[in-house]
């Protein structure tokens, strides 16, 4: 392996981890203080994801 | 005299909404050609990972430290552009390599169709039913640093498995996000269509990113 096959994941891992340093207590933040949906708002959201998820799926059946 | 207050104010409030939102399509269908550019002129001079990643790193930059002092002003505009040039840049050793499979050219076109199809169903279904997605922004949030701890991980172990399981994960949040972004715009939860744009490019960055290594994974 090359040196920049060495050193790339180490870096790769130093900006993710400065992310999630970022980005965890506003993620925490929005958990606790942020809007509250109901159950239908949820199922209504999920069932959204869920299509993207069978249309993926279906994507990758074609390829 | 009549008091028509609270209705000029919503009359004001849904023209600025619309303001935003036009201002945030417009820039983003320019700033993704002009990604795409990049990421064109990033294979036609044979840019290896290094710069790739290089371009990656800048962008990241940018994003983090810079466009928040400069999204009120028009530099802002600039600022957008070289990031979303920059990570055109860092995409397009990635989509040279999947080009060289076989059948690459079927996988990149599908993975740019399915894309535009999710973004696109996704928008036009908050648009039309103008619903409120705020809701899921925590959920979000916290799923996505999962999937970057998870990320660093797979860094150093190089599980196949774990990396299908982020993908797919990367794409349902990204998916999130942009019923999330796209409500908070017409909801008036955003306001800055510099923001806007940067926020639903990444979206789209992110699932083309990882729609292209779901669909590619079969040729590996």
């Amino acid at each position: 392996m090359d040196s920049f096959g060495t050193i790339a994941p180490f870096l790769m891992a130093g900006v993710l981890a400065f992310f999630v340093i970022k980005i965890l207590p506003n993620a925490i933040q929005m958990i606790k203080h942020g809007p509250k949906g109901s159950s239908a708002e949820w199922l209504n959201g999920l069932l959204l994801l869920a299509a993207v998820g069978a249309f993926v799926f279906f994507l990758m059946s074609i390829t | 005299m009549q008091n028509t207050g609270p209705i000029v104010r919503t009359q004001e409030s849904a023209l600025s909404t619309n303001k935003v939102l036009r201002n945030t399509y417009s820039l983003l269908a320019m700033t993704l050609l002009f990604s795409a550019a990049m990421a064109g002129v990033a294979m036609m001079f044979d840019l290896g990972r290094g710069v790739g990643m290089a371009a990656f790193f800048g962008a990241i930059a940018l994003i983090w430290f810079v466009l928040p002092r400069v999204e009120n002003s028009s530099a802002g505009i600039y600022v957008v552009f070289a990031f979303t040039g920059l990570l055109g840049l860092a995409i397009g050793p990635t989509v040279e390599y999947y080009l060289n499979y076989p059948n690459g050219s079927q996988i990149v076109a599908t993975a740019m169709g399915g894309t535009g199809a999710i973004f696109l169903g996704l928008s036009a279904y908050v648009l039309t039913t103008r619903k409120d997605f705020s809701f899921m922004g925590g959920f979000l949030a916290i799923g996505f640093v999962v999937v970057l701890v998870a990320m660093i991980a797979n860094l150093f172990m190089q599980i196949a498995a774990l990396q299908v399981v982020i993908s797919a994960a990367v794409i349902m949040i990204m998916s999130g996000f942009i019923l999330f972004d796209t409500s908070r715009i017409i909801n008036g939860g955003e306001t800055n269509y510099l923001r806007a744009t940067v926020s639903l490019f990444l979206n789209i960055y992110n699932i083309f990113h990882n729609l292209l290594f779901l669909l590619g994974m079969g040729d590996d």
